[in-house]
């Protein structure tokens, strides 16, 4: 893990060499004042009250040297909330003891074969090739958002692979927790607030992320910037961050070196079950229907809701996925195996060629905010065709393409998961499974995302028992029962968030 | 002085090369066949393309990929949308990032109903890419008449360079960011010149022309918005510009196919008489499948698709057009 504090130095040179070419200082000023006063509720307290009133004197009648200095305490204020206080000997502590604290946690059932959760994390792609690559450069980590497990897991996943400890973008919302913040903070993790709409932040939290790639220091941010509130697999991401890699792969061309090997390695979770799934499909029907005020009550935040999550888990034959997909330059190109960059056809190309022209390295921010949009879009694409099909999200598409059916005509989507649905039949429901699962074997077999013969070759009648039983075992009121030849479903919007997930696939016809 | 290599020497990239040699650009032509090349070297005419034109000494004609790809990298692609995969293919180990290619071509690939842009990113290591699209019809633009083009691309020197190459009081160029939008555009605006020529084959008037070119823009649309594109450029130059034109235009070959199709004329007769290729064709059964895909009802495009591919007669189709309910949720 690259020295805390030399990132810090070599952050605050960069924005400062940023500010100097900077000649609207008092106009950026400006923007951090009014952005400052705008954020009463925030998480963050960021800028001190002490430090806004300075600027509001500082951009009336302020000199540029009082200006300058200003934004200097403004951005060390900035970074001093961003940044890690990633500790070597916490990390070997903490990794040595966390298989034992999970047994210990878990009950004795789980300490036989090791923790419930290690069990139940299936991690596939190539972990060899990640190592290898490790060794010639800088990962981009970039995974799909779904749960606030997420982090745990991929920090947990990275330990497991045998990576080197990665530093960690997580929500300033996670570090609200003292503990929580605590341990983020001295495992790897720098804080990433999303509310922060001053300039002077995002150039901060850039130039660290840059600083950090820059100095060899693998990184892990989640590109979509928040868990996804729907379900659907992400496909619009934030490009800040993203950005970042391709400014970094630059500068290091720049800076001569023949390759500066920056390695985006996108990663796809799959969860049979969501831990939070009930308050994020309220949030993202609230925002459908376009509510003022949005559901906050999380139960990502509740430790006895991760509990039975975690025991939900140990039920037979429920895993999470987490797919390992392949490594990419930052222009989305595809690597050999010594890390260089090479063209579909395999033939290794230059990738300075992206930032000359004849000859010479041009700063152009438009294309490279356009090779940051190309990569997202491949991200989104990959995302797509690592998602590991659950029997929960494959059944929930079956129920809800059998209710829908019997959807009134123009009834809105929000009032339909309101009202309750019918009854549904369980013949209905298991030929609309088959059907799905058709559909689901042609999409495997074009590689449009991936699914285990576990499922693939199982009978839909049991798919359905085993999905049901699955979704009794975490979630506090019933998702959906079996009553003789019907199907209740008590939650028709779980439903609906699990079956987001597979949307893309149109696996269920006249479902849209 | 400004340098450009142009792949594809039919009508429109015999076109561009005049104009950029016009405007006191050099360029490479490239084209297949050995007979047009040496045409263009020694008589200074493409007779097969573009009959009246004389080709100045600064177009290069060349049947080498590699000498047209290494002579600029600033590269418009001008072939049929059949042969682009092929052709990038062969050209992947040529190119280089930083290679800058301009898409002329409109068209989407039939069997995997990619565009064009993502058949170019599919085989080569190209990204700096931009798409040029518009209602250009070659012969007037030969005359000098004046017209008007979309350039699309998120790259300003891609912009810049076409605009240095191509722009002239004649031929004007206007930018937009949406690749997406105009891409579909160019490409389905012919199967709706084809259902538009069969209105014409059949003397059903001006009246259901414009009937079936508003109907085709709001498909057209309705397809392009799944995939992506801004609202906007459908009722631009790129949209319902080049959609007017292909649709009223007897220059246009997919307005002809749909006449010849409606004077009862056999698909695979008519497109061996006319000699050229019809992306039309093409388009629609890509058209078909993509919106059986995404769940869209699009009875205009249907229509042609089942006039072309399904034996059904011109009339019959149009017939079922004007029998859909025309009130909302009948």
């Amino acid at each position: 893990m690259v020295h805390e504090e030399r990132l810090r130095r070599e952050t605050l040179a960069r924005v400062e060499r940023g500010l100097r070419r900077d000649a609207q200082l008092a106009t950026l000023l400006r923007q951090s004042l009014w952005h400052g006063h705008q954020r009463p509720s925030s998480q963050s307290q960021l800028p001190p009250p002490q430090l806004l009133d300075e600027l509001r004197r500082a951009v009336v009648g302020g000199t540029g040297h009082e200006q300058r200095c200003l934004a200097r305490e403004l951005v060390e204020c900035y970074l001093g909330e961003i940044a890690g206080r990633f500790d070597v000997g916490f990390y070997r502590g903490v990794t040595r003891v966390l298989p034992a604290l999970l047994s210990l946690v878990l009950g004795e059932s789980a300490s036989v074969e090791g923790p419930a959760l290690a069990q139940r994390l299936d991690i596939r792609g190539d972990v060899e090739r990640l190592q290898r690559l490790e060794q010639f450069g800088t990962l981009v980590i970039v995974p799909t958002h779904v749960s606030n497990l997420d982090s745990a897991l991929l920090g947990y996943a990275v330990y497991r692979m045998g990576l080197q400890p990665v530093l960690y973008g997580a929500g300033l919302n996670l570090f609200s927790n003292p503990v929580v913040g605590f341990f983020l903070a001295h495992l790897g993790a720098y804080s990433v607030d999303r509310q922060q709409g001053d300039p002077l932040y995002r150039e901060t939290l850039k130039a660290y992320t840059v600083a950090a790639l820059r100095a060899g220091q693998s990184i892990l941010f989640f590109p979509a910037g928040t868990r996804s509130r729907s379900g659907v697999v992400e496909q619009r991401l934030k490009l800040g961050l993203l950005g970042c890699s391709i400014a970094a792969w630059r500068e290091g061309f720049e800076n001569g070196a023949r390759r500066p090997r920056i390695f985006i390695v996108p990663v796809t979770l799959s969860y049979p079950l969501v831990l939070e799934a009930q308050m994020l499909v309220e949030q993202h029907l609230s925002r459908v229907r376009g509510d003022r005020h949005l559901v906050t009550r999380d139960e990502s935040m509740l430790w006895q809701r991760w509990l039975a999550f975690v025991r939900g888990l140990s039920a037979p034959a429920l895993r999470i996925h987490l797919t390992i997909g392949e490594p990419l330059d930052p222009l989305a190109n595809r690597l050999d195996g010594c890390g260089r960059s090479i063209d579909p056809q395999g033939r290794p190309i230059d990738p300075t060629g992206y930032f000359r022209v004849a000859g010479r390295f041009t700063t152009d921010r438009a294309r490279d905010e356009e090779y940051t949009r190309h990569l997202g879009r491949a991200l989104s694409d990959r995302y797509r065709r690592d998602t590991v099909v659950t029997r929960t999200t494959l059944v929930a598409g079956a129920l809800c393409a059998a209710a829908a059916e019997q959807r009134p005509r123009r009834m809105p989507l929000v009032a339909w998961l309101d009202a309750g649905w019918p009854a549904l039949s369980v013949s209905m429901v298991v030929a609309r499974l088959s059907q799905g699962l058709r559909a689901l074997r042609e999409r495997v077999r074009d590689g449009a995302v991936r699914a285990d013969g576990v499922i693939l070759d199982a009978p839909p009648e049991k798919l359905l028992q085993q999905a049901l039983a699955a979704f009794a075992v975490y979630h506090r009121e019933p998702v959906a029962e079996r009553r003789a030849d019907r199907i209740v479903v008590h939650a028709p919007k779980l439903i609906y968030y699990y079956r987001n997930r597979l949307s893309f696939l149109r696996l269920f016809e006249g479902d849209a | 002085m400004s340098r450009v290599s142009v792949l594809g020497a039919g009508s429109w990239g015999t076109t561009l090369s005049w104009l950029a040699a016009r405007g006191g650009a050099r360029v490479m032509l490239w084209t297949r066949s050995e007979a047009q090349r040496r045409e263009i070297a020694h008589d200074r005419r493409n007779r097969a393309a573009s009959a009246g034109l004389r080709l100045s000494e600064a177009i290069t004609p060349t049947t080498s990929l590699a000498d047209a790809l290494g002579f600029s990298e600033l590269v418009l692609l001008v072939l049929p949308s059949a042969a682009v995969r092929e052709v990038m293919r062969e050209a992947a180990p040529m190119v280089t990032p930083s290679h800058r290619l301009v898409i002329a071509t409109k068209g989407l690939e039939e069997r995997t109903r990619r565009r064009m842009s993502e058949v170019v990113v599919e085989e080569t290591c190209l990204r700096q890419l931009a798409v040029l699209s518009g209602p250009n019809i070659a012969p007037e633009l030969q005359r000098g008449l004046p017209a008007a083009s979309v350039i699309a691309t998120r790259f300003p020197r891609i912009d810049a360079e076409l605009r240095g190459l191509l722009e002239s009081t004649r031929f004007r160029l206007f930018s937009s960011p949406d690749v997406i939008g105009v891409e579909v555009s160019a490409a389905l605006k012919n199967i709706v010149a084809i259902a538009a020529g069969i209105a014409d084959g059949l003397h059903l008037g001006e009246n259901a022309r414009a009937l079936l070119v508003t109907l085709g823009l709001a498909e057209i649309a309705s397809l392009g918005l799944a995939a992506g594109a801004q609202r906007e450029t459908f009722a631009g130059l790129a949209g319902i510009g080049d959609l007017v034109v292909t649709c009223s235009s007897t220059d246009s070959r997919s307005h002809r196919l749909g006449v010849a199709l409606a004077r009862g004329k056999a698909l695979e007769d008519e497109l061996s008489e006319l000699g050229m290729v019809s992306e039309g064709v093409a388009a629609a059964r890509a058209a078909r499948e993509w919106a059986r895909d995404a769940g869209l009802v699009l009875p205009v495009m249907e229509q042609v698709a089942a006039t072309l591919f399904d034996g059904v007669s011109p009339n019959d189709g149009l017939e079922s057009l004007l029998r859909r309910p025309t009130h909302h949720g009948g």
